[in-house]
């Protein structure tokens, strides 16, 4: 079936096409099903009433065999994942008893000065860097407070279809804030303050989809954020890799020029982070072997490749803003 | 003993692939497992979690693969720049 392209109904729209609407249907040029004739079609009869309502029945059955369709397939998928969570579970309980946590040796941080901080034997900012960067997460956090976390409810409230998870960690937490910051400064020659700003989700939100309407929510989503005035700065999309499942993405708020995280998840990706996000931390605090970092590697990409793909969701690309 | 080195720039919102803001190295070792390091402002190599992050959604820096030669002359920037910030 040809099917002309429309724009999305809107709330407040009319139920039906002005009379110089093009969509009516003997402004028609042939293309539509129903409503376009062929000259040699009978002349239609109904009154324009009649034939709006009866279109409306018949695209309100397609879309109910639609939705039941995915019901049928999202209900399939998420049975499909809670066995997958139950022995992900299992896995992980005998990961644990091989490796129990309360073996690993604690850090010493007797003889670090006051003010210091220290993640491990070897990462640690001296009093005057804590300082620094402690003073900017203050005011990260005065950001994020006024400004961006209500833009972010504002675009939440225009679909009710989907939602922020995990809000309350939304400002994330300082130690971890200072493992980046420590990297910035050491590893890449960044002052504190620059090493603070550069991390990109000191400030960081979820949105999480159904997955039959992930990609279209993802690519709306985006627009509302843009409407909120925020830059997009980077996108990533990781569906098709095989530790982690999403699209991450960067923003601007052009104001402050803060940087903020916005993830793009559905119920089960997110679920999949979480579920290994304990693997992840140990392999990222560099506290596993060699064998054991093995094991959490294969366990994060065991429970990734049960993440059902959203339709459409391996095609958004990725994206970078031009410095 | 390392098997193979596969050598990364880092590129951050301050930096580009033709100047960037450090290197990073992926050993792989023969008898399995593996270990990133990247070379510090304290002129050694470092071991850093940063690509392990990236791979798990962290997008604070690009991992650009290069070639050895590409990664020593990073690596001699760092040290000439290092030394001359240390007046020595």
């Amino acid at each position: 079936m040809a099917v002309r392209p429309v724009g999305a109904d809107r709330p407040g729209d009319a139920d039906m096409p002005s009379d110089d609407h093009p969509d009516r249907r003997d402004d028609q040029d042939g293309t539509g099903d129903d409503a376009a004739r062929a000259d040699n079609d009978p002349a239609e009869t109904r009154t324009r009433e009649e034939y709006y309502s009866q279109l409306r029945v018949k695209v309100s059955r397609q879309e109910s065999a639609v939705a039941r369709q995915t019901t049928a397939e999202e209900q399939a998928a998420a049975e499909k994942w809670q066995g997958t969570t139950t022995e992900s579970r299992w896995i992980w309980s005998e990961y644990q008893r091989k490796w129990p946590p309360a073996e690993r040796p604690a850090v010493d941080r007797s003889k670090d000065p006051a003010g210091s901080w220290r993640v491990d034997n070897s990462r640690r900012l001296e009093p005057a860097e804590n300082s620094r960067v402690d003073a900017e997460c203050d005011r990260i956090a005065k950001r994020e407070d006024e400004k961006i976390s209500p833009a972010m409810r504002a675009v939440e409230s225009q679909d009710p279809d989907r939602r922020l998870v995990g809000f309350e960690h939304r400002l994330k937490g300082r130690d971890r804030i200072k493992e980046k910051v420590y990297n910035g400064i050491k590893l890449l020659k960044h002052s504190p303050e620059e090493a603070v700003s550069l991390v990109p989700d000191t400030i960081r939100y979820t949105f999480q989809y159904r997955e039959s309407r992930y990609t279209q929510g993802v690519w709306t989503d985006i627009e509302r954020l843009k409407g909120e005035g925020f830059e997009l700065h980077k996108l990533k999309n990781y569906w098709s890799d095989d530790q982690y499942k999403g699209i991450n993405s960067t923003w601007i708020e052009p104001d402050t020029g803060q940087r903020l995280e916005v993830q793009f998840h559905t119920r089960i990706s997110f679920e999949a982070k979480q579920l290994t996000h304990t693997a992840y931390e140990l392999i990222r605090s560099k506290q596993a072997d060699a064998l054991e970092e093995l094991v959490l590697e294969a366990f994060q990409k065991k429970v990734a490749a049960d993440v059902p793909v959203p339709p459409g969701a391996a095609d958004i690309p990725d994206y970078r803003k031009e410095a | 003993m390392a098997d193979k080195i596969t050598y990364y720039a880092i590129v951050d919102d301050l930096s580009s692939r033709e100047q960037p803001a450090g290197v990073l190295r992926r050993i792989y070792f023969e008898a399995g497992g593996r270990r990133d390091e990247a070379f510090s402002q304290d002129l050694v190599w470092e071991r850093t979690a940063m690509l392990v992050s990236a791979e798990r959604g962290d997008l604070d820096n690009e991992f650009i693969e290069i070639t050895e030669d590409e990664a020593d002359q990073i690596v001699a920037g760092i040290r000439a720049d290092v030394t001359s910030a240390n007046g020595t």
